[in-house]
C-alpha cells in the first residue's frame, strides 16, 4: 500500500478570468522505501503539490481530491491539530536555498536543539535534557556527513558554505525521526562536486533507514542517477508516471521525451556542437492555459482529438496520458 | 501604442497605468483625490469663483453669521470676520496662498535636494559622505523649528517664510535621494549600461531617473503636506505671511480674537487647512500603497 | 586565427588594513588565454574559484591591476583608471549576467534597453536605430512587438534572450558569459543554447562561459578550462579533460558528473 497516495487532486482559484485551474487532477503516490521523482518546469505546479500535502496552500486556492491519504488516513478529513501532527512527525521537508530557511540570528546548533521533538529526551531535570539534546544533535549531524560537528554546530548560517548548508537542512529534517522527506529542488544552483555529496547522502539514507523520498526536482541527470520512479508534471498535468528505468529506456509521452532530450548527456550518438531537439514554444502561463492537454500547442504530434484532456491508461505500472503517445505510430 | 497581433484580449498596460489603476481601487484614496483637485481648481481659479474682494472692509456688516444659521445670509456663504471682509472669499484666496506657496516650495526644495543627492550618491569619497551626515543630522530637527530659525534671520514676510521651508525640507530630499542613487549604483542594469559606454549623466538620465519618479511622487507629497503645515503656521504666529494677506493661518490668527462671539471664523479656517493636509496625506498614502504594489506584482 | 590573447591578466584584491583585522587577499592570475574565432570555450570550477571574477575582467566591468588584452587586433591594457582609459576598450568582448531580470531596468520598455548601446556608440539616428532593433529582437525569436514591452512582461527565457540581444546588438568578436544557463528551465535551456549555436554560426562569434551544468560544458564546448583559487590549473580540448583528468580538482569535478550520468549510476 503506498504510504502517500494522491489521486485527483485538482487545484482551483477564482480569478477575474474565470476559475483557474493550477493543478488538473494529479496522480501522486509514494511507497515506503522509494525514491519518487517529481519531475516539471517552472509553472508546471511542483510547489504547489508541496503546500498542498503540508497543508500550508494560501486560501485563495480549492483543493479537492478523489483521494489524498497518508498511511491509509484521510489528509483532507484531519482536523488541524492531527494534519500538524502529521506533518510534524511523519513527514519533513527540505527546501531549496538553506541560507534562506535557516534563522540568521541564531547558532546552528541552537536551531538544531530547537527542533528536537521532546518525546526523544528524556530525564527529569532540565540539565540532562539539555545534554540529552546535546548528543542527539551531534549523532544526527554526523550521520548526513557533517565530520567537524562542534565547529559547524557553535557558527551561523552566514558563515558556512552551501554544501554543509543543506546537509544541515537535511539534519534538522531527520531529527524528528520522518517516514518521508518531501526535498524541494534541493540542489538547485550547486556544483556538481556538492550535488553528488547531497544525492549521494539521500540514497545512503534510504538504503539503511528506508527512508522514503519525494524528491522535486527539473534536474534530470540528478534525477535519473537514483530514483526509483518518477512523475512527470506539466503546466498542472501529470503526463507521465513510472519506473525510472522503464521511462528512460522508453518514454511513452512527448514531453518526458524532449525533457530526457534537453540533457546531452543521456545520448552517446549527438555530435558535438550539433542542435538539441526542443519544444517549440514555451511555458503557458496560469491566465492562457490550453484546453484539453495542455500540451497540446507546442507537441508536434498534437491532433484535433488533443482539446480533450487523455485519460490515464497504463501499461504494466506506467501510466500516461495521451492521445498518441510515442510508442504509436503518428497518425 | 502599436497594434499588437499577439493576444487581442491581452492588454499590458505601462508601469504608470497600473499604478492609477491600483490606485483607482481605493475608494478613499479617490475621495482625497476629489478633495485634493477641488482645492487646487480652487487655488487657480481663485478670482474667478469669488464674489468679493479678499481685503475690501464692509463697515456695516461685521461679523455676520455664515449662511446656514438662521441669522446668516446667502449672500455671505460662510460670514463675516471682524473687519466686515468675506469669509468664504477669504477662504479661497487663502487656499490659492497656502498651498500655492507650499506647491512652490516644494518643487524648489526637490529641484535642490535632488541635484545634491545625486552628486552625493554617483561621486565617491570621504568628504561626501561627511556632508552627508551633517545633512542627516539636520533632519533631526522639527522643520518648523527650523523654519522659525531662518526667519528670526531673515525677517518676517510670506516671501522670507518659503524660503526658510525650502532651505528646512531640503535635507529629506537629498537624504533620500542619496540613498536611492547609491543602491541603484549598485545594480546590474547600471553595470550593464556603464559597460555600453554610459557616461554618468547618460546613466542618471536615461537610467536611474525613470526609477526615480516613484520615490520622488512619495517624497513629495510628504513635503507638500509638511510645507502647508509650517506655512500656515509660520502665518498664525504672525512670523511668516502678515495681515492683510489671507493666508489661512492669518485669518485663524485674525479670527481668534473674536472666537467667543463669532465661532465660525476659527472653525472655517481650520477645516479648510484640515481638509487640505488630510487630502494630501490621503492622496500621498494612496500612491504609496499603489506604487508598493507594483514593485511587488 | 586567434580573435583574442590575455596575457598576464591579474588582479589583486585586498582589502584595506582596518584595525585589528588582516587584510584578504584574493589573487587571480596571471592568467594568460587565447581564443580563436567561433570557438566556445568553457570555464569550470568550484565556487569561489575566481570565475566570475575573470569574466568581469575580460569584458572590462572591474578594473584589472594588470595585463594585456588583445582582441580582433586591438590591443589594450586592462587596467583603466580614468573614464578616457575606459573608452579606448573596445566593444568587440560583450557579456551576458547570470540573473537576466536584474540586468534590465524594470522601468525601461525593451526597446529602449537595446536602443542604449547603438545609442551611445555608433553615430545612427534614431530613425536609423530602429529597424536594427527590430532585426534584433526578430533574430532572437521575440517579436518586433517586443519593442515595447517592460520586464515584467516577459517570462525569464525571454529576459534571457534580451540580454542576449543586447550584448550582440553591436556585433561583438567574442560573448562572455557568466552561467547563462543555471536559471533556466530545461526545455528554454535547450532553446537559449540552439539559440547561441546558430548565432555563433551566422556571425562567427566566439563564446566564453562560465557554467556548473556539465553535461552542457561537454556538448558545446571546444576547449575547457579549470579554476581553481584565481589560476588556471589545466585547460585542453573538451574531450580530453572529460575522459583524462589531470589535476586533482579536474578528477574530482569529472568524477562527480560522471557518477550522475546513466551507465554509472550510484544505486
Amino acid at each position: 500500500m503506498p504510504m502517500l497516495d494522491i489521486k485527483n487532486l485538482t487545484l482551483e482559484m477564482q480569478s477575474s478570468e474565470g476559475a483557474i485551474k493550477a493543478l488538473d487532477k494529479v496522480n501522486l503516490s509514494v511507497s515506503s522505501g522509494e525514491i519518487r521523482a517529481l519531475v516539471g518546469e517552472s509553472g508546471s505546479g511542483k510547489s504547489l503539490i508541496v503546500s498542498a500535502i503540508c497543508g500550508a496552500l494560501p486560501n485563495q486556492w480549492n483543493l479537492t481530491a478523489d483521494r489524498m491519504s497518508w498511511n491509509g488516513e484521510n489528509l483532507l478529513g484531519m482536523s488541524v491539530q492531527q494534519r500538524r501532527e502529521v506533518m510534524r512527525r511523519e513527514i519533513a521537508v527540505v527546501f531549496q536555498d538553506p541560507q534562506a530557511s535557516l534563522d540568521p540570528s541564531a547558532t546552528l546548533g541552537e536551531q538544531l536543539e530547537e527542533s528536537i521533538p521532546d518525546e526523544f529526551v528524556q530525564g527529569s531535570w532540565f540539565w540532562q535534557r539539555a545534554q540529552q539534546r546535546k548528543k542527539i544533535a551531534i549523532s544526527t549531524v554526523h550521520k548526513v556527513g557533517i565530520k567537524h560537528h562542534k565547529h559547524y554546530l557553535s557558527a551561523f548560517p552566514h558563515q558556512i558554505p552551501a554544501d554543509i548548508g543543506q546537509k544541515f537542512m537535511i539534519a534538522m529534517a531527520l531529527v524528528s525521526q520522518p517516514k518521508l522527506l518531501i526535498a524541494d529542488d534541493p540542489t538547485r544552483g550547486m556544483e556538481p562536486t556538492t550535488k553528488t555529496q547531497i544525492l549521494k547522502l539521500f540514497t545512503r539514507l534510504n538504503q539503511t533507514r528506508s527512508l522514503s523520498i519525494l524528491f522535486v526536482s527539473h534536474d534530470l541527470l540528478a534525477i535519473a542517477s537514483m530514483s526509483h520512479s518518477m512523475t512527470v508534471l506539466y503546466a498542472g498535468q501529470t503526463v507521465e508516471s513510472g519506473k525510472m528505468k522503464h521511462i528512460k529506456k522508453r518514454p511513452l509521452h512527448p514531453y518526458t521525451k524532449a525533457l530526457l532530450d534537453s540533457a546531452p548527456s543521456f545520448r552517446k550518438d549527438l555530435p558535438p556542437k550539433s542542435l538539441l531537439p526542443t519544444l517549440s514554444g514555451s511555458i503557458p502561463t496560469l491566465q492562457h492555459l490550453p484546453i484539453g492537454c495542455r500540451l497540446g500547442p507546442r507537441c508536434p504530434r498534437a491532433q484535433r482529438a488533443c482539446v480533450q484532456t487523455p485519460a490515464v491508461r497504463k501499461i504494466h505500472d506506467h501510466s500516461y496520458s495521451c492521445h498518441y503517445p510515442l510508442h504509436m505510430e503518428k497518425l | 501604442m502599436p497594434q499588437f497581433s499577439l493576444y487581442d484580449e491581452e492588454f499590458h498596460p505601462s508601469p504608470w497605468q497600473r499604478t492609477w489603476a491600483s490606485f483607482k481601487a481605493s475608494h478613499i484614496s479617490m475621495l482625497g483625490l476629489i478633495m485634493l483637485a477641488l482645492f487646487v481648481v480652487c487655488a487657480v481659479f481663485a478670482p474667478l469663483i469669488t464674489p468679493y474682494d479678499a481685503v475690501e472692509q464692509n463697515i456695516d456688516g461685521l461679523l455676520i453669521p455664515p449662511s446656514w444659521v438662521t441669522n446668516g445670509s446667502i449672500s455671505h456663504l460662510f460670514g463675516t470676520d471682524a473687519l466686515g471682509r468675506d469669509l468664504f472669499t477669504r477662504i479661497i484666496y487663502g487656499c490659492r496662498i497656502t498651498l500655492g506657496s507650499a506647491f512652490i516650495t516644494v518643487v524648489l526644495a526637490m529641484l535642490v535636494g535632488v541635484s545634491l543627492g545625486t552628486f552625493a550618491g554617483m561621486l565617491r569619497g570621504v568628504r561626501s559622505s561627511i556632508a552627508n551626515h551633517l545633512l542627516d543630522a539636520l533632519m533631526a530637527i522639527p522643520t518648523l523649528l527650523i523654519a522659525i530659525i531662518i526667519v528670526a534671520i531673515l525677517g518676517t514676510g510670506l516671501v522670507n517664510s518659503m524660503w526658510a521651508i525650502t532651505l528646512a525640507l531640503i535635507p529629506q530630499f537629498v537624504h533620500h535621494t542619496r540613498s536611492f542613487v547609491r543602491a541603484e549604483m549598485k545594480k546590474e542594469y547600471i553595470v550593464a549600461s556603464k559597460l555600453d559606454g554610459a557616461s554618468k549623466w547618460q546613466l542618471f538620465v536615461h537610467s536611474i531617473l525613470p526609477n526615480m519618479t516613484e520615490m520622488l511622487v512619495v517624497q513629495s507629497t510628504l513635503a507638500l503636506s509638511i510645507a502647508v503645515i509650517d506655512i500656515s503656521a509660520l502665518g498664525f504666529l504672525n512670523l511668516g505671511a502678515q495681515s492683510p494677506l489671507p493666508e489661512l493661518g492669518v485669518i485663524l490668527a485674525d479670527g481668534l480674537d473674536v472666537a467667543y462671539l463669532a465661532p465660525w471664523n476659527v472653525a472655517v479656517p481650520g477645516m479648510a487647512i484640515f481638509f487640505m493636509v488630510l487630502s494630501i496625506n490621503i492622496v500621498g498614502d494612496g500612491l504609496r500603497s499603489a506604487l508598493r504594489k507594483r514593485v511587488s506584482h | 586565427m586567434d580573435i583574442m590573447q590575455v596575457k598576464d591578466l591579474t588582479f589583486i584584491h585586498n582589502e584595506k588594513k582596518r584595525w585589528l583585522k588582516r587584510p584578504e587577499i584574493f589573487q587571480l592570475g596571471p592568467v594568460n588565454l587565447n581564443v580563436k574565432r567561433g570557438e566556445t570555450i568553457a570555464i569550470i570550477g568550484e565556487n569561489r574559484s575566481g570565475k566570475s571574477l575573470l569574466a568581469k575582467l575580460l569584458v572590462g566591468a572591474l578594473p584589472a591591476d594588470a595585463g594585456e588584452i588583445e582582441i580582433n587586433t586591438h590591443k589594450y591594457l586592462a587596467k583603466y583608471q580614468s573614464k578616457d582609459g575606459q573608452q579606448k576598450r573596445t566593444h568587440d568582448i560583450r557579456m551576458i549576467l547570470q540573473h537576466s531580470a536584474e540586468s534590465m531596468n524594470p522601468s525601461v520598455p525593451v526597446g529602449k534597453i537595446l536602443d542604449e548601446p547603438l545609442r551611445l556608440n555608433t553615430g545612427l539616428p534614431q530613425a536609423e536605430r530602429k529597424p536594427i532593433i527590430e532585426d534584433m529582437l526578430v533574430k532572437v525569436g521575440l517579436l518586433r512587438e517586443h519593442y515595447y514591452f517592460y520586464r515584467h512582461m516577459l517570462s525569464d527565457g525571454q529576459q534571457q534572450r534580451v540580454a542576449l540581444a543586447r550584448a550582440i546588438v553591436l556585433k561583438p568578436k567574442v560573448l562572455v558569459a557568466d552561467e547563462p544557463f543555471a536559471a533556466l528551465d530545461p526545455s528554454i535551456r535547450s532553446q537559449t543554447v540552439n539559440l547561441i549555436l546558430q548565432l555563433q554560426q551566422e556571425l562567427g562569434l566566439a563564446f566564453v562561459f562560465i557554467s556548473h551544468n556539465l553535461g552542457i560544458v561537454r556538448h558545446i564546448a571546444d576547449r575547457v578550462i579549470v579554476m581553481e583559487g584565481g589560476e588556471i590549473v589545466e585547460e585542453g580540448k573538451t574531450e580530453t579533460i572529460f575522459r583524462w583528468p589531470q589535476h586533482t580538482r579536474t578528477k574530482k569535478l569529472i568524477t562527480a558528473y560522471q557518477s550522475l550520468v546513466p551507465q554509472n549510476t550510484i544505486r
